[in-house]
């Protein structure tokens, strides 16, 4: 906590409303560009626009989880196997390090937005491999983050696309992708999401079996990787979105990306991200042309964070903070001496109904007002537990200044300042102002 | 296109055995609705409740003053609990037309040989023992051919529609509308949703819905230098200021003040589960299926807490594109372990005219099966489940040979007249407050 009192310096000086509203800002940007309310990254920032610049610096590499690549789907769950909470504890430590915050904020939208859950493919492997493509393509270009979704063997075992064949059409992801990835709802007929269908099908993820002969025996990537059986392949011309042909999946993919609606709908759905308003009609417009031109993602990002709208008053504090939210935060104010393992940030998540590969259905995590439900609220303190020592006696400003909150009511200050020894920073972490981001 | 207002025929089978008519469930008050009304209005109800006219629709053949439901003679002690079988639940394959041999051409990978004989024509999935003994018992009415006007294929838009029971654009779910009208903010505990978050259909605009997700984790797992858990809920909930009426606390004030006081009180009525659970005879991880949370739905009736409406969700997938057989048959034992667990509970603590069930789900599945799956459907089958219930058939059995243009069985029944069924029969309200239109009431409480 090198920025702590720095900024309560910068905090507590003379015009100190004008401080607090301004440093609430920072906060508000390193919030919404990145995963969790980083106070290193607000004192760093003396102005609104340093934050940004340093919020939106090019994705990173990491080194990968220390996970291996299983022998075979048979044997993928054997003692040394590498399981998915290997790869979510992770993912959420990536998340809280933030050395690319724009690269942890969009990928996380993007897992938001093309939603699936390891319950049908528990193997970490097959995860990490989801979600390294994510990484890589989070901040680069749509086109090249879809195509990899659809090729994704996790993608490939969770909407159906392994059982979808010329003979027996699984309709599953085809809908999806129309619905959920693309252009939204409204926008295609019944008969475009059956020519999509038949545009993936003979696609599977081929894992390498044991004991049949069945696909590959070697541990390497290429065993892990999809592979495309043509003779399960529909070959009968199908109208799709107007268009007419034998189209293969990436072709019918490009086919949605050439409809006006796939711009506008997911430039829609990344600025209530970032801004936290809905936007009107012309942003909408004027957004959603810039984002088909060429489908690059930064580009559209730049442009809502350029929006005036994005460091309104109205915008600070307008959603509802997730319990992945909450987690990073705390990681980030009080990084632990001693990391849970993996398994605790698995039923930490899994705790507060909002763990990553745990999505509750295609259409992504619950998000808004229903987060305020009594449930969520009181499960989501179990991200407390990762202080694993008492946590230092502080006043209630700091208190919230190290959870990233600077312009906190007077009501509140009172409840935290008077709370017992113990109780301040769960007080402040239950407080309403740590409620919305 | 269904025609949404084509009227309701009469059960088309009469499948009402005398031994149903136990003396219990045959005595027949004169409530009316008008009492119900009058106690809804003392607790400062918003929704103009009926006032004991006539139900609405052409087929309301049975008057009210015969209804069943006058079994469990206070509505503040009738609890609808709705089980959500979330993903589309292939009710060719929970309700199964045996005796049509076009069922066996359809499902050639799928069709189920032995299903348990309602009536020498439908059966129910052979994991379904407990719904056919309630069947037998005249406890269990079975809507055929329910659906939904402008049926899309999309789970979400479908989903959708089911929570918000209106045509008319609402960020408000059907079930939050009967809380914001009746009780509003004066009771914490009136709707209650059991799964791993809230349900929409019981957002309301002023009123609670509490969310668990079993029995054991109510507390806030909070760390151990909290130390005293007491005196932190005590200072949590002074955030919202004392003294303020509730409907005057901002949405987060309000938020913190309900958990605080449901998460006290949902502990000490599920003492008794909890410590079933603690002498292992209940399993601890139960509450991950629809068995567990049942139990956890009848312990809450049983407490005698009283709640108006539980939703249990979201602990299984019915959207069974693949492998189907497997998962399907297992949904269907759990399903049935829940009616198990809840008829139990109840008729334990001698409350079982107080609780009925109700199953929802945005739609059915493809007639024709995909090879070991099928996709999205249309027209589906729901139950209502009780000892209050008039069993029987319902609605018209669905055709397979009739089918619409995506070869998904058509429908008859407009899922909101179950909704307005429930809350005429059971909750005792105006449907047409909440729901914004008529729809007709199907004769499900005799």
């Amino acid at each position: 906590m090198i920025g702590l009192s720095a900024l309560l310096a910068r905090s507590t000086r003379a015009n100190k409303q004008d401080q607090n509203a301004n440093l609430e800002l920072i906060s508000h940007v390193v919030r919404r560009l990145g995963m969790g309310a980083n106070v290193d990254l607000v004192a760093e920032a003396s102005t609104v626009e340093e934050a940004i610049d340093r919020c939106l610096v090019p994705a990173v590499t990491a080194d990968p989880p220390d996970i291996t690549i299983p022998r075979s789907w048979d044997t993928a769950y054997e003692d040394d196997y590498a399981p998915v909470p290997a790869v979510t504890a992770w993912w959420i430590q990536q998340m809280a390090e933030a050395r690319s915050p724009i690269q942890e904020r969009l990928t996380w939208f993007w897992h938001d937005h093309f939603s699936m859950t390891a319950d049908k493919v528990d193997v970490g492997w097959v995860v990490w491999r989801h979600l390294e493509g994510l990484r890589a393509n989070a901040t680069g270009n749509f086109r090249d983050l879809l195509r990899h979704v659809s090729h994704s063997s996790a993608m490939l075992v969770y909407l159906d696309g392994e059982g979808n064949t010329a003979w027996d059409l699984n309709e599953n992801f085809g809908r999806e992708v129309l619905e959920l990835y693309t252009l939204g709802v409204g926008n295609y007929s019944q008969d475009d999401v059956i020519a999509a269908a038949r545009s993936c099908t003979g696609y599977r993820p081929n894992f390498p079996m044991e004991d049949t002969g069945e696909g590959f025996e070697d541990e390497s990537i290429e065993g892990w990787s999809p592979k495309f059986f043509e003779d399960d392949f529909d070959q009968g011309r199908r109208t799709l979105l107007g268009q007419t042909g034998v189209f293969t999946m990436d072709e019918a993919l490009d086919i949605m990306l050439e409809h006006p609606a796939t711009g506008r709908f997911i430039a829609a759905k990344l600025y209530r991200e970032l801004v936290g308003l809905e936007p009107d009609e012309e942003t909408i417009d004027r957004l959603g042309e810039l984002f088909a031109s060429d489908y690059e993602i930064m580009p559209l990002v730049q442009a809502i964070v350029a929006d005036p709208a994005f460091t309104s008053p109205e915008a600070v504090r307008s959603k509802v903070r997730t319990p992945l939210e909450k987690f990073v935060t705390i990681q980030q104010s009080y990084p632990p001496e001693e990391d849970w393992d993996i398994w605790d940030y698995n039923w930490a998540t899994g705790k507060a109904g909002y763990g990553p590969f745990r999505a509750p259905n295609p259409a992504g995590y619950k998000k808004g007002t229903v987060l305020l439900g009594p449930g969520t609220l009181s499960s989501s303190f179990v991200f407390l537990g990762l202080v694993a020592e008492y946590p230092p006696d502080l006043t209630a400003q700091e208190q919230f200044a190290r959870l990233g909150l600077f312009d906190v009511s007077e009501r509140s200050l009172d409840v935290v300042s008077s709370a017992p020894e113990g109780q301040g920073l769960a007080l402040a972490y239950g407080s309403p102002e740590f409620l919305l981001t | 296109m269904n025609n949404p207002n084509k009227l309701i025929l009469p059960p088309a089978i009469s499948t009402n055995p005398p031994t149903a008519m136990t003396a219990h469930n045959r005595r027949q008050f004169l409530v009316g609705l008008g009492s119900i009304a009058l106690t809804a209005a003392c607790s400062g109800t918003r929704v103009a409740n009926s006032s004991g006219a006539t139900a609405p629709g052409p087929t309301t053949t049975s008057p009210v003053t015969t209804t069943r439901v006058s079994a469990a003679a206070n509505s503040a002690q009738r609890t609808l609990v709705v089980v959500e079988l979330a993903g589309g639940n292939d009710s060719l394959s929970t309700v199964i037309p045996h005796a049509n041999g076009r069922y066996y051409d359809l499902r050639p990978t799928l069709a189920i040989e032995d299903s348990l004989d309602l009536d020498g024509e439908i059966g129910l999935h052979p994991a379904l023992g407990e719904l056919s003994k309630m069947y037998e018992q005249g406890q269990m009415a079975i809507v055929e051919g329910v659906g939904t006007p402008g049926a899309d294929l999309s789970h979400f838009v479908q989903i959708q529609r089911w929570w918000d029971g209106t045509d008319q654009a609402v960020r408000t779910g059907w079930l939050g509308r009967y809380l914001d009208g009746t009780v509003g903010y004066d009771e914490l505990l009136a709707g209650i949703s059991i799964g791993p978050g809230p349900n929409p259909a019981l957002a309301g605009d002023a009123s609670f819905a509490v969310n668990i997700t079993n029995a054991t984790d109510i507390g806030t797992g909070l760390p151990w230098w909290v130390e005293d858990e007491s005196s932190f809920m005590d200072n949590w909930s002074s955030f919202a200021p004392a003294g303020v009426d509730v409907a005057d606390l901002s949405n987060l004030e309000r938020s913190i003040q309900s958990t605080v006081q449901s998460q006290q009180e949902l502990a000490q009525r599920l003492q008794p589960l909890r410590k079933e659970i603690e002498d292992g005879l209940v399993p601890e991880d139960e509450a991950e299926s629809m068995t567990g949370q049942l139990r956890i739905a009848a312990h809450l009736i049983a407490s005698g807490l009283g709640p108006k409406v539980i939703m249990v969700h979201g602990n299984t997938n019915f959207d069974t594109h693949e492998n189907q057989k497997e998962s399907h048959d297992q949904m269907m034992v759990d399903l049935n372990g829940g009616m198990v667990a809840f008829n139990e509970t109840l008729a334990k603590a001698g409350m079982a005219d107080r609780g009925i069930v109700m199953t929802t789900s945005e739609f059915g599945r493809r007639v024709k099966d995909n090879n070991g799956g099928t996709d999205h459907g249309a027209g589906s089958s729901h139950f209502l489940l009780g000892a209050n219930v008039a069993g029987g058939r319902y609605g018209e059995p669905q055709s397979l040979d009739e089918l619409d243009e995506n070869g998904n069985l058509r429908w008859s029944v407009n899922h909101r007249s179950l909704y307005a069924t429930v809350l005429q029969d059971w909750l005792g309200v105006d449907p047409v407050d909440i729901l914004h239109d008529d729809y007709p009431v199907l004769p499900l409480f005799g």
